[in-house]
Formats: structure tokens, sequence, C-alpha cells
């Protein structure tokens, strides 16, 4: 097992920072050229890279509106906790061959409280406004976020069976031969459906759904929203280089180093996600649900069973 | 072909009037703007049409609840796209100049909503377990619900001007969670004109550029909106052609976003099926609209477009003669969810595809 | 392991403050306090009766109920993934037994119809 060189908190701090940064400006700017590209506007290269900063610099400069009777104190800590909360994911997650920030023996178990732990933090979302369709939304998307929770547990379990330990370091090197995404093939699949539930968008985002007029976010304006959307970002790279990591093979990979192809995979799974998001049409909580328990976790059981079988 | 501002698209929020609602859609086509889903994402508001005159405070509240910097530019009926969203841009850019000055201040006057009430420093106590008005509104209360429960009913008037339902529609629900016990709704009333296909077809398209918005696909309402607006450039048979084309084209990319699936079950109506059902057929009949199938009301009544549709016993959703019952819809919404509500209002076209009765009178 | 977690901390206690500080700053100092009118919550126009917060109807609160039994199974399952290997077949029989016996709580719930809005 590859030793992990553990950092120290300030260039830990500097390095995720820097990714959730860059990761999150990177999905905004893909966001931008696919929505241009479904709605059949041509924007060029520039446009779409300039476009998140000049939305940015807008919600900078408009006030801050508030309501007659909010709880301002988790109103802030709603945005604040989610963004801790996708960083704390990422901290486990082995960003190349021997550099993680944490990467502990039981790194799965991290990530997966990270993400639902995020369902607190979509609650507060929906109920400090105190305004009723923002709690509206806040309700359902709890629903939904309790059904996907447990198929992310399944699935991640799934792949710590062949690597012997729940460290998600442990379980990238137990890849050196043959990726998760080939061994275990429902898994990824599985994954992605957590990923669009935890970031609360595409076919899932129940929480700021355009038919509750914004839902949770409806009351948000300015710095409020900037942070809650740029938390969602952040919160999308976070997971997209935890299922690179657990299902693609992690830093794995001939010729480039391992931090790029771990860039690289991470990439691509956010990028799959953001078509996802603009291309998906938005699932009733009910339906989601249903669906959920019935159909899905019985795959997950199933991707369990299977990988039990091969690992053996 | 439009000049990009330098500021990215202008949040834009849109209060229409029920005869403007329709053709204010087209704004989701437009890249100078994004039209924003609640008025606190937006900077500009846009006032559309004539507005009932019982709308006026409701225009004020929805006004006062954008955030600083804000403007308003009123779109008066007869006004181009063009020169809406050049009014828009100019504005944006004035408050982007001078955002502390050119900022529009408050309609309504600053003063809380109910005067101070109750007993203890902080607005509780009064008389019984609700007593008084803490920090300015009544607290929900119970009401009978299940097996024993008396759990809050929330009672919410869902106003003319929210993004996911048709301007000038007004939705009073009680709501026991996300359940309604109690639905009425009002609308002052709209009459579609009679129109050949192309305006028909048009009406439709409009529709649904609104109707993918609510379901999250705001890339393909843009799409959708698009096509409205080349219709209204020119209603020959070549841009109707062309419009078909892409109409077939942008229903094929539905089939992917899972849309069908979401739709189906939902909605459902005593004899109009469920809410798939409406927009296939919805969709159907705008592309018969456009290749000409159907002539429409304003059309000889003999030539067999308008007659065909009253043979074959199916109503046109596009161009249809019945209106929508407001009674009986909102006695069927009672026990769905209030998304779904929202869902099954969307797909019967209130506001675009389907007139609506005037109100009686009010009974208040 | 100790100065992981403690990195790990680091790392959340940091991107959480920053965000929080963003957000609490920019609403002390920002263009103008909010007003009255600006203060009604967004419902298109017309004010609300009464506070939103409520005794909400959960309408899936019997789905929370069958969550917390999977969560507590999940506890399980995490020591007995990282020792599965080494156990061997033992180890996937038991667990089996364990999820057939939470599959049959799964389905009753399902027929019952715990997975719909109640």
């Amino acid at each position: 097992m590859t030793a992990a060189r553990q950092l120290h908190p300030v260039p830990a701090v500097a390095l995720v920072g820097a990714v959730l940064g860059i990761g999150s400006y990177l999905v905004a700017v893909t966001r931008a050229g696919v929505t241009a590209r479904v709605a059949g506007q041509r924007l060029g290269l520039a446009a779409i890279t300039v476009a998140p900063l000049r939305r940015a610099r807008r919600l900078l400069g408009q006030q801050v509106t508030t309501t007659e009777r909010p709880d301002s104190a988790t109103w802030v800590l709603a945005p604040a906790a989610y963004a801790g909360l996708a960083a704390l994911a990422l901290s486990v997650v082995p960003l190349g061959p021997g550099t993680a920030v944490a990467d502990v023996d039981t790194g799965i178990v991290v990530f997966g409280a990270a993400e639902v732990l995020a369902v607190v933090a979509f609650y507060l979302h929906g109920w400090s406004p105190n305004s009723p369709l923002a709690l509206a939304a806040g309700y359902r998307h709890v629903a939904a976020a309790l059904s996907y929770a447990l198929l992310s547990m399944f699935v991640l379990i799934a792949a710590a069976l062949p690597a012997q330990s729940l460290g998600i370091g442990a379980i990238v090197d137990s890849q050196a031969g043959l990726w998760n995404v080939l061994r275990q093939p429902l898994g990824l699949p599985l994954l992605l459906v957590v990923a669009l539930g935890v970031t609360a968008s595409g076919p899932l985002d129940l929480l700021d759904g355009t038919d509750l007029a914004g839902g949770g976010g409806a009351e948000d304006s300015g710095v409020q929203r900037l942070a809650w959307e740029g938390a969602r970002a952040v919160m999308l790279v976070a997971f997209a280089a935890g299922a690179a990591a657990v299902f693609l093979g992690g830093w794995h990979g001939p010729l480039l180093p391992g931090w790029a192809w771990m860039a690289l995979k991470t990439a691509a799974v956010a990028g799959l996600l953001v078509v996802v998001q603009v291309q998906g049409a938005r699932v009733s909580a009910e339906r989601f649900v249903a669906v959920s328990w019935t159909v899905l976790l019985p795959l997950a059981f199933l991707d369990l069973l299977a990988a039990g079988v091969v690992a053996l | 072909m439009a000049v990009r501002p330098t500021a990215g698209p202008v949040p834009v929020s849109v209060a229409a009037g029920p005869e403007a609602w329709a053709s204010s859609q087209e704004l989701r086509a437009r890249p100078e703007l994004e039209v924003a889903t609640s008025p606190r994402h937006a900077t500009v508001l846009v006032v559309a049409g004539p507005l009932p005159d019982g709308d006026r405070e409701a225009l004020d509240r929805t006004h006062d609840q954008l955030p600083h910097p804000r403007a308003s530019v009123a779109w008066d009926p007869g006004t181009a796209v063009g020169e809406v969203v050049a009014a828009v841009v100019a504005a944006d850019a004035e408050l982007r100049r001078r955002p502390g000055e050119a900022s529009e201040p408050d309609r309504l006057p600053d003063v809380d909503p109910n005067p101070w009430r109750g007993q203890g420093p902080h607005g509780q106590g009064g008389e019984g377990m609700m007593g008084g008005t803490p920090y300015g509104r009544a607290m929900a209360m119970t009401d009978e619900d299940r097996d024993g429960l008396a759990l809050d009913a929330l009672t919410v008037t869902l106003g003319p001007f929210l993004d996911p339902l048709p301007g000038g529609l007004r939705l009073e629900a009680t709501l026991q969670g996300d359940v309604l016990t109690a639905a009425a709704l009002r609308h002052p009333g709209l009459a579609i004109p009679a129109a050949g296909g192309a305006a028909a077809a048009r009406r439709g398209l409009q529709w649904l550029a609104h109707a993918l918005h609510v379901h999250g696909l705001g890339g393909h309402a843009a799409r959708a909106a698009a096509l409205a607006a080349e219709l209204g450039r020119g209603a020959d048979g070549a841009t109707r052609a062309s419009v078909e084309a892409s109409l077939a084209r942008l229903c094929r990319r539905l089939g992917r976003t899972g849309l069908w699936w979401t739709l189906a079950g939902q909605g459902e109506l005593e004899g109009q099926g469920d809410a798939r059902r409406r927009w296939e057929e919805a969709l159907d009949g705008i592309a018969a609209h456009l290749s000409g199938q159907r002539a429409g009301r304003g059309a000889d009544p003999g030539g067999g477009g308008g007659g065909a549709g009253r043979e074959t016993g199916r109503v046109d959703p596009v161009d249809p003669v019945d209106p929508v019952d407001l009674e009986a819809l909102g006695a069927a919404l009672v026990g769905r969810t209030l998304d779904e509500a929202v869902v099954t209002i969307t797909s019967l076209g209130l506001g675009t595809l389907r007139p609506v009765p005037a109100a009686r009178e009010a009974r208040r | 392991m100790l100065s992981a977690f403690a990195a790990a901390l680091a790392v959340t206690l940091v991107a959480a403050a920053a965000v929080a500080a963003a957000v609490v700053v920019a609403r002390r100092r920002g263009p103008r306090p909010s007003t009255a009118p600006q203060r009604v919550p967004v419902l298109g126009g017309e004010q609300p009766p009464t506070h939103a917060w409520s005794r909400y109807h959960a309408r899936y609160y019997p789905m929370a109920l069958v969550f917390v039994a999977f969560e507590m199974e999940m506890m399980f399952m995490y020591p007995w993934a990282a020792a599965y290997v080494a156990e061997g077949g033992k180890a996937l029989v038991e667990m089996g037994m364990f999820l057939a016996i939470l599959s049959v709580g799964l389905v009753y719930a399902w027929r019952e119809g715990a997975f719909r809005w109640q």
C-alpha cells in the first residue's frame, strides 16, 4: 500500500483551495458552454470563459436582501457548511500518488459522512428564509437525499471490498490492474445519480427548482446567492474527484504524471455531470423516492453481491 | 445578431398580464437577457402588457423585491421585442454607471405589514397558544390531518406574477406539508384571438418555451422561444417549414432528457389523461399547424381545419374552442403535491393554449 | 493518523469560515439594508398571511424510518468490508443473510406504501 505523504495543514488548505477554486470555475465555464450549445446560441470561447466571472461580479454588486423573519445564522451557515463538507470530501481523496490531504484508513466513511451531512445544509438552505416555497423545496429535497444516500453507501462499500480497506488511497491502489468501472459496472452510474442529488442539480434539482420559482434559492440574492451557487460547484468538483478515484483508477495511467490523470478523470466525470444537469428534466421527489427504493437500491444490492463474489 | 453587452446577460424578471404573458416568453431566446425565476435574482423588471387593476399592488410588491441596483422597463403592447431588449440593456448600463442614484426606490411604503402585537418583548404571548403576531405575522394554525393528527396548514396565495404560473393566475392554496388540501384558481380571464395556423403555432411554441423552463430544461426552453420568435418574424411557407424541422429536432432531443418519463402519470385529469398525453397532443398540434394541416378557427370552417378537429372529436390543444374550467381544476388539484399542481397547470397551457373564462363576481 | 484528521478538519473549517465570512461581511456592508416591502417572501406579489415555519407534514416520514434502519446496517458493513477478503465466503453468506432479512422489511415497507407520499 502506497504510504500517503500527509500534508501539513497550511499547504493542505492551499491545495484544496486551489483545486476547488479552479475546478468550480471550470465547471461554471462548462455549464455556460453546454447551455449555450443546447439553446442554439453560438458563443465563442472568450464569451463562455468570461461569463461566470461576469455573473459573479454582478452578484457581488447586488444587494443581499433578507426576508421578514429569517434565521440569519443558519442562512449564512448553509452555504458555509456545504462548502466545508465539500472540502472535507475532497481532503480524503488522493490527488496523486502519495499526495492526499488526509488519506485516512476510513476515507469512505468520511466521504459518505460529508455527503450525508450535506443534507443538513440543504434543509437549512430551504428553512432559513422563512418562505413557503423555499420550505417546500427544502423538505422535498431532503426526501430525495435520504433515498440517494443509501445508494452511495452500498456502492462505495462494494468498491472497498477488493481493496480490503476503507481508505480511498487503498481503493486506488487496488485498481492498478483493472479499474472499478469495469469490475463493478453498476457502481459508477449509481454514484453519478447520487452526484446529481448531492449537487441538487439536473433531474434532482428539487432544492432550487424552477417549478417552485427557485425554491430555496428564491430568497437569495447577491453574495448569499453567489456563495450557494459556488458551494454547489465546489461540491460537484469534490464528488467528481471522489468518483474518479474510486471508479476510474484515480491517478493510474501511462505517460502522464499521476496528478494529471487525476485531473483529467475528474474533469471527465464533472463534464458528464454538467451535461446531464443541463439536459435532464426534473424528476418529482415522490417519483424519485419510489424509484430509488424499489429499483436503484436492489441494483446496489446486486452490485455489492457481484463485487463480493468477484473479490473472493 | 445582437451585440453582447459587456457585463454578461442582464437578469430580468418578467411581470406580465394575461394577454402579454405568452409573447413575453420569447424573451427567453435572447442572449442579452437571462429570464430569472425569482425577482430576487433580477436586475431589471419588465412589465408586460396591460395589467388588471387588481394586480397593481402585487406588481409594486414584486418590484420592491428586486434587489438594488434595479430598474424597470415597461413593455407596452405593440412594442417590438428588440426595442424592449435594447431598453433593458440601456437600463442595466445606466445602473452600472450610477448604481446608487439610478436604482429605483420602493413603490410601497416602508411599513411593517402587521402592527406589533403580543405581550412579551419578542411579540410572544397573548391569548391562547397562538396569541399575538410574532414579528409581524401570525403563525400557521393547526388543521385536521389524517389518523387523528392535527398538523399545521399553511395558506398561501401564489400570486399573479410567479414565474412557473401563467401571468395573472392566482393559486390560493392550503398546504399541509407539500400536499394541497384546498386549492382555488383565480384568473381575470383571457380570450385567445382566433388566428391562422402560424399564429397558433407561435402560441404553441411560446407555451413550449415556458413549460420546458418549468421542468428545468432552460437550454431547450431558449431554443423553443427562438423558434417562436422566428415565426414572429415571418409566417411564410419557408419559415414554417424550417421551424417545423427545428421543432422535430427539438422533440427528438427532448426524448433524451427523460421528460416523457417524468411527465407520465402526473397531472391526471378526468377525460384528459395525464400531462404526458397533453404534451404530446400539444406538440402534434403545433406541428400540424405549421404544416398547414389545421387552418385554425379564423379560417373558413368548411375548409376542414377546425372542422376536422371537431369531426374526429379530438380537441385541438393548440387552437381550442373550449376554455378551462378553473373551478373544476381547483377541485382536481386537491390531494396533489404543489409541484404536481404546477406541472398540471403548465401542461394545460392556461394563458397560452387554452382560453380562460372571465372571472365572475369576486367572492370575498 | 491524528495529523491527517487535523489537516482534514483544518481544510473543512477554513472553507466554511471563508464562505461564512464573505456572506456576513456582504450582508453587513451591503449597499443598503432591506426595507419592509423588500422583505416579503417571494410568492408572486401577494403577501403571506402567516409565517412559513410551521409543523410541516413531511410526507415521507415512514421512508425516513426505513432509512435509519438501513443506516444502522451500514454501520455494520463498514468493518465487514475491510475484513471481507480475509474472512472469505463465510463473510459473504453472513452479510447476505443480513441483507436478505432487511430486504424482507424493504418489501413489506414497499407494499405498505412507505415509499409514496403519505
